[in-house]
C-alpha cells in the first residue's frame, strides 16, 4: 500500500492539508498560477506549488486550482471570479510566505469570517444538540432523560393532578 | 431522581423512580395512554369528585399576573432579538456581504495588489537593468576581441604577399619562356658529383651526355 510517495510525503497528510491558512473567498471560481522550472525570480513561485498548493485545493474544492509551466518569462497568479473580474497578481523575487500572505489579505477569507463559518458548522456538526434543525427534536428522545408524557406516563410524584388530590 | 443515576443502570433508576419499564432487550416503546376517549364516560371513582381549589386573592393574582408578565415580555423579546441577530449573521455568511460592499470589498483588495504589484515591477525593472549592462559589456569585449582577430589576420596576409611580389621577377612566363629554354639546354648542371661527411663536392671529370655517347660506342 503505498505510504510515503514522492518526494516530501507530508504533503499528503491530513493534518498537514488542515493546517491550510488561504479559504479563497466564495466568488473565486478559477485560481491559476503561472512559473518556470529554472530562473532564481521564480523560486518563490515553485516553492509555493510545491509546499502550499496541496493546501489550496484541500481548502478549496470547488475551485478549479491550474498551473502553467514554462510559459511565461515572469510568474504570477490570477484568480477568476464568478462575475467576470479577474485580479493579477504578480510573485516575481517573493519567497513563497510572502506570497501566502499577501493572498490571505487580497483574495481570502478573514480570521473573523472563518471563525464564524467555524461556529455555524460545528452547531450542525454537534451530535449531541438536540431541536431544531438537529436529529432528536426534544431532550425526551435522549436515553436516560425523562421520556415524553405523550409516549410513557409520568410517575405519580412527577404528576401535578396526583399530588393535589392526594392532598384533599 | 437524578442523582440516583450516577453509578446505576439507566433503566434500574427509572424503573426505581418510578417510571414503569420492563428490561427488555429489544426497547420498544410504544404510546401507553394518550388521553381518554370524549364517549367513554368518567371513571367512577372520579364522577363525584370537586378538586379544591385554593383560594385566590384578586389583588395577589392581579400582581402575580402583572409580574408574569412583565417577565415574560422581557424574556421573549431577548429571545426575539437574539433570534433576529442569529439569523442576520447566518444571512451574512450565507450571502455575503450586499453588492456595494462587495465592490467596495473588490477595489481595496484590489488597490492593496496593485500596490505590491508596482513594488514587484520596479524589482523587476531593475533587474532587466543589469542583465541589459552585462550583455553590452560582453558584446563589447567581444566586438574588440574580433577586431584583433581580422588585424592579425590582415598582417599574415600582407605578409605573404610581398613574399610572392619578391618571388615574382624570378618566375618564367610566356615572354622568357624561350629564354629560359635556351639557358636551360646551355647550362646543363652536373648531378654527378660526391660529397662527404664534411661537406666538400668532388666534381667529376666527365662532361654530362658523355657517358650515353661511351656506351653507344
Amino acid at each position: 500500500m503505498p505510504f510515503m510517495v514522492g518526494k516530501a510525503p507530508i504533503r499528503r497528510t491530513l493534518r498537514y492539508l488542515e493546517s491550510g491558512k488561504l479559504v479563497l473567498k466564495d466568488k473565486i471560481k478559477i485560481f491559476s498560477i503561472n512559473y518556470n522550472t529554472y530562473g532564481n525570480h521564480h523560486k518563490g513561485a515553485r516553492s509555493f506549488v510545491f509546499w502550499n498548493l496541496p493546501q489550496l485545493q484541500y481548502k478549496n474544492k470547488a475551485v478549479q486550482v491550474v498551473t502553467f509551466r514554462n510559459i511565461t518569462p515572469s510568474p504570477f497568479i490570477k484568480c477568476y471570479y464568478d462575475d467576470g473580474k479577474q485580479i493579477l497578481i504578480d510573485i516575481d523575487s517573493r519567497t513563497n510566505d510572502e506570497i501566502l500572505s499577501h493572498l490571505i489579505k487580497v483574495v481570502g477569507k478573514s480570521l473573523d469570517t472563518l471563525e464564524a463559518e467555524a461556529i455555524a458548522a460545528e452547531k450542525k456538526d454537534n451530535p449531541a444538540n438536540f431541536g431544531v434543525g438537529c436529529a432528536r427534536s426534544c431532550m425526551c428522545e435522549i436515553p436516560g432523560q425523562v421520556p415524553c408524557p405523550g409516549v410513557l406516563p409520568l410517575p405519580f410524584h412527577m404528576r401535578g393532578k396526583h399530588r393535589h388530590a392526594n392532598k384533599n | 431522581m437524578l442523582r440516583n443515576l450516577l453509578g446505576k443502570t439507566t433503566i434500574d433508576s427509572l424503573s426505581a423512580n418510578g417510571f414503569n419499564i420492563s428490561y427488555n432487550p429489544v426497547c420498544v416503546q410504544s404510546v401507553r395512554w394518550r388521553r381518554k376517549p370524549r364517549w367513554i364516560p368518567k371513571a367512577k371513582t372520579k364522577i363525584f369528585r370537586i378538586p379544591n381549589h385554593k383560594p385566590l386573592l384578586p389583588e395577589e393574582t392581579h400582581e402575580w399576573l402583572r409580574i408574569n408578565n412583565n417577565y415574560k415580555l422581557q424574556m421573549n423579546s431577548v429571545r426575539a432579538f437574539f433570534r433576529e441577530e442569529v439569523m442576520n449573521k447566518k444571512k451574512l455568511i450565507a450571502q455575503g456581504q450586499t453588492p456595494a460592499d462587495e465592490e467596495a470589498e473588490f477595489e481595496r483588495c484590489k488597490s492593496i495588489n496593485d500596490e505590491w504589484n508596482q513594488e514587484i515591477a520596479n524589482i523587476r525593472d531593475a533587474r532587466y537593468a543589469r542583465i541589459m549592462k552585462k550583455r553590452c559589456e560582453k558584446l563589447e569585449t567581444s566586438l574588440d576581441h574580433l577586431e584583433r582577430i581580422k588585424e592579425l589576420q590582415m598582417t599574415k596576409i600582407e605578409e605573404r604577399v610581398r613574399i610572392q611580389k619578391e618571388k615574382s621577377t624570378t618566375f618564367i612566363t610566356r615572354k622568357n619562356i624561350d629564354q629560359a629554354i635556351e639557358h636551360a639546354l646551355s647550362n646543363q648542371v652536373d648531378f654527378n658529383f660526391s660529397i662527404d661527411l664534411q661537406g666538400n663536392i668532388y666534381k667529376g671529370d666527365e662532361k654530362p651526355g658523355s657517358v650515353a655517347k661511351k656506351e653507344a660506342n
